[in-house]
This record gives structure tokens, sequence and C-alpha cells, in this order.
């Protein structure tokens, strides 16, 4: 299954939290990715996240919608629950799993 | 008799008072619980004065940091100590240096001041290069309701708000997609900066206690240099040094100075966010890395009394400054043809 952020969400992904503007990477979290995750542990099938078409990732967009879902569940279960591409800016495939895995470092 | 009655005595006395109140109130002349006399149709002393203000011949704090900041503080300090200056007179005339960044921290004092200024007027400098950046920068059309017979060039972008608005951004990239070979794809990076900027302000702005002396707001300006673009935003918070968490040692002020706590904030090592939490805090660091990796070049940052500049090998390197600035500048630039789009040959 794949989601595109830009197609089902929006081209100009905004900042971390609801209160600091539109588009945040919670509202993402919780609106799109929760849902996708629940459809992985009941299914068991991988959703790809297409990250082109979209004018820019916020670094702390990113982290609250991949990272804050990883502080919530299991590092190990979004990592298998998610895979990426992006053949507009391939670094940040990288940057989106450095995320996941430093979720809960301190 | 109802003239001999002591009530009736009582209630023309009070009559007779309130009929002088009245007339008195009439001619303009209203006695106060202290006795003394406010003149109420014309007050000579209550008259809004006009503060005539000198703006420095080099009006720019990226360049001439020490005396732009010390100009904007003698400024700010007069509008709050003083209600009586509802006028403002800006003298530009002497004016033979200015930059965009000082032009928009006076906005920021004419827009977003808690204690608002009324009336403002001046010239323009005789120099053209200034009046030029004066009349085009779109300074003037932010302050001023009157039509001003200038043909824009449109060479500048300015935009403001107080939350991180993506929409707002895609316009500034929209605008650099007009002005050069760009595309989404390579713009990237200035969309995630920009966004990460404005969250830093939309950060302290629903904060309650905020002892900012602005409503917290940001500004942008974009220019557009031939080769390159020039950055320039502002946001008028309480400065970055001043929202470092710091331990209890680092309060007693210990040696560190506020480019210390800057030069920290950038590198991203320690956990500095005033948040305390670990995950937060990771703005400042990305865009040290797209100084280091030479995407964007000539980054300075000013904030409280700290000024941060990254010299030829990339490094950041901080000073002092003088005097503090409320808030924070950070100016860079962006050459065209690193954000040239190129189609793959096919």
């Amino acid at each position: 299954m794949i989601f595109s952020v830009a197609r089902e969400f929006t081209d100009t992904p905004g900042p971390r939290y609801r209160k600091q503007g539109k588009f945040s990477g919670e509202e993402f979290r919780e609106l799109f990715l929760e849902p996708l995750f629940k459809q992985y542990m009941l299914s068991g099938t991988k959703i790809e996240i297409d990250l082109d078409g979209v004018y820019g990732y916020p670094t702390s967009f990113l982290e609250e919608a991949f990272g804050g879902l990883a502080r919530k569940h299991s590092v190990q279960d979004v990592q298998d629950a998610f895979s990426f591409i992006s053949q507009e800016q391939p670094g940040i495939v990288d940057e989106i799993m450095a995320d996941i895995i430093n979720a809960n470092a301190q | 008799m109802r003239r001999k009655d002591p009530k009736y005595a009582l209630y023309c006395k009070r009559r007779l008072r309130k009929l002088e109140r009245a007339k008195k109130r009439k001619n303009g002349v209203r006695s106060n619980h202290s006795g003394s006399l406010n003149v109420n149709r014309f007050n000579y002393d209550m008259a809004p004065k006009v503060y005539i203000s000198n703006i420095p011949e080099c009006f720019s704090i990226v360049t001439n940091p020490n005396e732009t900041i010390h100009y904007f503080n003698l400024l700010i300090n007069r509008i709050l100590r003083d209600p009586s200056i509802k006028r403002i007179y800006f003298e530009f005339r002497k004016v033979k240096e200015m930059t965009v960044d000082a032009l928009m921290y006076l906005l920021a004092i004419l827009k977003f001041l808690q204690c608002k200024v009324w009336e403002f007027s001046g010239d323009v400098p005789i120099q053209n290069e200034p009046k030029e950046l004066l009349l085009q920068s779109g300074f003037l059309k932010r302050i001023t309701r009157h039509r001003i017979s200038v043909q824009p060039n449109g060479k500048f972008y300015m935009s403001m708000g107080n939350s991180a608005d993506g929409i707002e951004t895609k316009k500034v990239c929209e605008f650099l997609y007009e002005h050069s070979d760009a595309q989404r794809q390579t713009t990237n990076f200035i969309y995630d900066m920009l966004m990460e900027l404005e969250v830093n302000t939309a950060d302290h702005a629903y904060k309650t206690n905020s002892n900012s002396l602005f409503h917290d707001n940001w500004l942008l300006v974009v220019e557009d240099n031939v080769d390159r673009f020039s950055f320039t935003f502002l946001d008028v918070g309480v400065g970055i040094c001043k929202t470092i968490y710091k331990r209890w040692h680092e309060r007693l002020n210990l040696g560190k100075t506020q480019y210390d706590y800057l030069l920290s904030a950038f590198d991203g090592k320690l956990l500095r966010s005033e948040t305390k939490e670990s995950h937060r805090g990771r703005g400042l660091p990305k865009i040290k890395k797209y100084a280091t990796e030479n995407r964007i070049i000539n980054l300075t940052v000013i904030t409280n009394k700290a000024i941060c500049s990254s010299s030829d090998k990339c490094i950041l390197e901080g000073q002092r400054i003088d005097e503090s600035l409320a808030g924070a500048i950070y100016y860079w630039e962006v050459t065209k043809s690193s954000i040239r789009y190129e189609k793959e040959a096919s």
C-alpha cells in the first residue's frame, strides 16, 4: 500500500505541534500515521510512504510525526510498518530513520 | 414653609453645585480630586509630543551592530518611558548605508511593540542606494495606508506572521522560482529552514508569561541580488540566549558568554532547549549543517548580546556585542546557481 503525503495530507508540511500552525507533524501522526499503523498491526501489510511532491519537510515536523509514533509504540514496530520513497530528496529517508531510531534517546 | 425646611435647603445647595459642575464642564474646565484644574478643550502640556529620531549613518544591524542596536534600544526606551510621545519623526536624510535587517527591526518597533506609537513621519535618505532600499523594500507600504507613488521593482519579497505558516512559506519559494531557474526539488532546504525559524517564533508566541517587548511575530524579507538571494529573518521574541535552558551554575554567569550559549544551541550537543525535551531543539543544528554544506552562505545570527557568523571555512564564530538586541536576526544568502533545477537527460 502506498500513501502519498502531498496527495493525501498537504504539500506544505507545517510545524511540530497543532498549536504552532497548520498541517503539523502532530496532526499528521494522529490523522494518518496512527490509523495506518493500526492497519499494519492488523493486516501485516507494510505501508510505503511517498514523500515527494511537497515544498519541503521541516525537521520538527518529521521528528514529531515519525519519532512521536515510535515513542508511543515501539521503534521496531514502526520500522517494520513503514518504508519510505523519495526521489526528490533521497537524504530525507535517512533522516526519518534516524528520527525513529533516536526517538527515545536521552 | 417649604423654604424653611432644612431638607429643601440641602436640596438647593446640591442643585447649585450640580449646575456649577455642568457649567464648568461646558466651558471645558473640570476639577479633579486633587483640587487642580485640567483644561478639557486643549491642554498644551498633554498635546502629543513629536520625538525626532536621528537614524545612524550606517543603519545596519549586520554590519554596524553596536551603533544600530544602541539606536533601537534608545528608541524603544523613549517610546516605553514617555507615553506622551505619540508622534515620531524619523530623520533618514543622513543615512549613507542601510540594510534590510535594520528596516525590519524598525518596522517591528512600529507595528509589534507592546506600547503603540500612533503617528510617524520622516524624510528619505539623500544618497541613492539607501533611498532606493527604503522605497522598494516594502517598508513604507507596511507602515502607512497612504498610497506611495513608487513603482516597485519586484526585487523584494516581504512576509510576516505569528505562527509557522506553510502557505506563506510556499509563496516565498514561488518568489524564488519566478526570479531564478529554481524548482521545488531544489529549494526544499530553504522551506525547511524558514519553517524552523517560524516554529521558534510560534513556540514563544503562545507562552503567556513571555516578557517580550514585542507581540511575538516574525518578519522575512527576500532580496533578489543578481546572482543570489539574500534572506533576512527577524524573530521579535526574547532572543535565543534568553530562551536557552541554563543549569544553576550557568545562571551565575561564570566564564560563559552569550555567544557560547548561541554556539552551543547551533551545535545541538547539549540539552539546550527551554523545553528540556531531548528530541527538540534540532532546528538550529540543521541550519548550521546547511551552512557547513555551503548550501547557504554568509550566515549571520544576531541575538541578545551575541553575534555569530560563518567564516570562509564554514565554521560558525561568535562575537560579543555591547548592547542587547531583543529578538533574533538571521541573515543568509543562497546563490542562484546552487538552486538551479536541471532536468535529467532522458
